[in-house]
């Protein structure tokens, strides 16, 4: 609905095409609306300079800005916005070409959450597509942030939270209430916050918590309490230890930006990372080249780069499959062909 | 209509502020609408803006080399200068700080998060779509609504 409105005080009309051809990435049929439009009268240009001008002094150091911070804009934003927040995952897809239905979607989503505030029912479940990521804003205030292909179920209650990890990997930037403990259950893991910011990453066998800020007690079958401090990582699983090692948070939040980032990682585990995030796949046949490691930055959602970065290693050979969806790696034997 | 016939038009309709503009002082603040008037004369009568490549560069090119001549008696440096380059617009504006925070505090929490995103901690629009996940076209128009009420913090 970003369309140039002819009805419009010339005030309006003169900030959509500034904003437009500062901030947007114009075409020429734009370009040329655009002229003809302002050539019409010194009004018009008047308006045009005075969003020009406006933008300038906008940026002007002498302003002062509320101090709210980016987060506080971001959950206060996200909270305003009835299609991520408070509003049940069921039946994504269909609804979305119906913004009309989607908005009565998100109304009834809204009443739902409010009347769970007081008795409540069932659970919320929020689910990502391959690729996808999503933020959602818990009725308690609580941000989650939903990596590739993951799914979660919220239960929200009057003495505790919990919310279930059924697959994938999330972070939790968690609302502080004393009174009802914060729980993320992945498996067999508990992972207890109060108020603080962690990642839980659930893979087949192996769960992995990484604690951003704050600090969180897991806890599993039989075991004892195990606490973990804002920078450490654990591992938990069949064969791994309950040893905290000290994790760059950096790293393991990355993915919040889409950038998947390695050091010393093998490439069976490299190609494993981007088939996570893209409907191609790639595999890598050889164990020689399975197990060499590599160092380095790549964006997730573009596995081309990655296969680029393949395609010059000597020796190897990538085939495609007729639909494109998926490429084999293979070393080709040295000195046969000829 | 032709360039001639307008330029006529908007001269007979604009020659009185257009006097007062030449009758006053050279330091004197600039009147946006008097930029505006003589930009737009200068527009006519160079050439056809739909040819320019990128019209809204050329635009305040113009209007920059308009404000420069009249505080320094200078000739216009390049009026035909236009792609590629991002001209600003060096004109005095004073943003009025209590209507600024009136308008700030008045705006929905979405507008009110792109404003500040946008001016505050200079992040480009696409920056933003992606961090409040909403497409550009949404930002824009956030900004563009946003731009309406904040033309009233404009110092006049």
């Amino acid at each position: 609905m970003n369309e140039f409105d002819p009805n419009a005080p010339v005030t309006e009309q003169a900030s959509f095409w500034w904003v437009l051809l500062s901030e947007g990435e114009p075409t020429v049929a734009d370009s040329h609306a655009f002229a003809e439009w302002v050539a019409r009268s010194p009004e018009r240009v008047a308006a045009f300079l005075q969003a020009a001008q406006l933008t300038s002094a906008l940026r002007s150091s002498s302003i002062r800005w509320p101090k709210t911070s980016a987060d506080e804009l971001l959950s206060a934003a996200l909270n305003a916005r009835p299609e991520i927040a408070k509003l049940p995952s069921a039946g994504r897809g269909g609804d979305r070409k119906h913004p009309a239905l989607r908005v009565a979607v998100a109304a009834a989503g809204l009443i739902i959450a409010g009347i769970g505030m007081f008795l409540y029912t069932g659970a919320q479940r929020f689910e990502t597509a391959i690729g996808e990521q999503r933020s959602v804003v818990l009725t308690d205030g609580s941000l989650v942030t939903l990596n590739t292909s993951s799914s979660i179920e919220v239960h929200m209650e009057s003495d505790r939270r919990t919310v279930q990890l059924l697959s994938g990997e999330a972070l939790f930037e968690v609302a502080h209430d004393v009174a009802r403990p914060f729980d993320v259950v992945a498996g067999g893991t508990t992972v207890r916050a109060v108020g603080t910011q962690f990642d839980v990453d659930r893979r087949p066998g192996v769960t992995t918590v990484t604690v951003v800020e704050g600090r969180v007690l897991i806890s599993g079958t039989g075991e004892n309490r195990l606490p973990l401090a804002a920078g450490e990582q654990v591992t938990l699983g069949a064969h791994a230890t309950r040893q905290p090692v000290a994790a760059d948070t950096t790293t393991a939040v990355a993915w919040t930006q889409r950038k998947l980032i390695f050091a010393h990682r093998q490439l069976a585990d490299v190609a494993a990372e981007f088939n996570r995030y893209n409907r191609q796949s790639i595999e890598i046949r050889s164990a020689e080249l399975r197990s060499q490691e590599i160092s380095g930055v790549f964006q997730a959602n573009d596995p081309g780069s990655f296969l680029t970065f393949l395609a010059r290693l000597p020796d190897v050979h990538i085939e495609k499959s007729p639909d494109n969806l998926h490429f084999i790696v293979t070393l080709e034997s040295r000195g046969a062909g000829s | 209509m032709s360039n001639d016939a307008l330029l006529l038009g908007w001269r007979k309709l604009w020659n009185r502020s257009l006097h007062r503009f030449i009758g006053r002082r050279v330091d004197a603040r600039v009147d946006i609408e008097d930029l505006a008037q003589e930009t737009y004369l200068r527009l006519l009568r160079a050439r056809d803006l739909g040819e320019v490549r990128d019209p809204k560069a050329y635009l305040l090119t113009v209007a920059s080399n308009v404000v420069s001549e009249w505080r320094h008696r200078e000739p216009p440096a390049n009026l035909f200068v236009e792609d590629g380059s991002a001209p600003v617009l060096e004109v005095d504006a004073v943003i009025s700080q209590g209507e600024l925070d009136q308008v700030l505090a008045d705006f929905p929490p979405l507008t009110r998060a792109v404003v500040l995103l946008r001016f505050r901690d200079n992040l480009s629009c696409k920056d933003i779509a992606r961090t409040l996940q909403l497409t550009d076209r949404q930002v824009r128009r956030h900004l563009t609504r946003a731009y309406e009420q904040l033309r009233k913090t404009l110092a006049p």
